[in-house]
């Protein structure tokens, strides 16, 4: 009789074990599953882009400078190592300046142009109507 | 005895798998912060670098040039250096507060007597 009680309890036990083993087994399965999406998650993240701005080439100043200066008469154009100034000595060609600046933004529109310095007036100290602009070349970079 | 030991044995298993379980969820997450947070940092640059600033600063010269002479008035200096402006407009001292605030925000008005106009000055953001 003991001897039978003896055996159910081992029987038990051993089925208990044999069914933890089993859900441990597929447990183990869909843990390393998981392991395995979240490393190839992390690898295939997408590495951090940074934005720079380089300057121009002063050669781009130079050449439309030179494109613009034979058919904007009335407006100078003066090219620098680091930018270039769209100038009208005259206040009344407000309209040939301001398309002069639009124009020549337009020439090089692959840049991102700002304005260093812009004066219109006749109190602005070099000319009535100055724009000193420069440019810049958008690139990414992995940081 | 020994199947009490496979059954301890098989416990120890299974916390070992909660605990990889939770460092799975734990870097889940860490790489959703991550993209989440890369992915806003690039729209910001993005959105900084989008458009021609000059022609921006160019634009806003060219509207405050005809609204202001639309009231009799005239702008007498524009000034930019990178994306802030700078103008001034003298125009007839009847011209009402609404007009003038549809020029542009915070504007300072100066009166001068002596020709009946108003001096506007301001300064002006360009996104």
């Amino acid at each position: 009789m003991k001897i039978g009680r003896i055996s159910l309890t081992a029987l038990v036990v051993w089925l208990a074990a044999l069914a933890a083993a089993v859900y441990t087994s597929n447990a183990q399965d869909a843990s390393m599953d998981r392991m395995r999406v979240v490393s190839a998650a992390r690898t295939l993240m997408p590495r951090p882009i940074g934005l720079k701005a380089d300057p121009a080439p002063a050669e781009t100043y130079r050449r439309i400078a030179n494109d613009l200066t034979a058919t904007n008469p009335k407006v100078d154009f003066l090219a620098t190592p680091t930018g270039l100034i769209v100038r009208a000595s005259d206040a009344g060609e407000y309209v040939a300046w301001m398309l002069a600046v639009t124009t020549a933004i337009a020439q090089a529109s692959q840049y991102r142009w700002s304005i260093k310095e812009l004066c219109a007036g006749t109190q602005c100290p070099s000319a009535p109507l100055s724009a000193d602009l420069v440019a810049h070349q958008i690139q990414t970079e992995i940081k | 005895m020994s199947g009490l030991a496979f059954a301890v044995f098989a416990a120890f298993n299974l916390s070992q798998i909660v605990a990889r379980d939770n460092r799975a969820a734990q870097d889940t997450a860490e790489i959703t912060n991550a993209s989440r947070g890369y992915e806003r940092e690039l729209r910001t640059e993005l959105g900084h670098v989008a458009g021609q600033p000059a022609l921006a600063v160019i634009g806003r010269l060219y509207s405050l040039s005809r609204i202001v002479p639309e009231t009799g008035g005239a702008l007498s200096e524009f000034r930019a250096e990178g994306d802030t402006v700078k103008w001034t407009a003298e125009v007839p001292d009847w011209v009402s507060n609404e007009q003038i605030d549809s020029y542009g925000p915070d504007i300072q008005r100066t009166r001068l007597p002596t020709t009946q106009k108003l001096r506007l000055t301001a300064v002006e953001k360009i996104q």
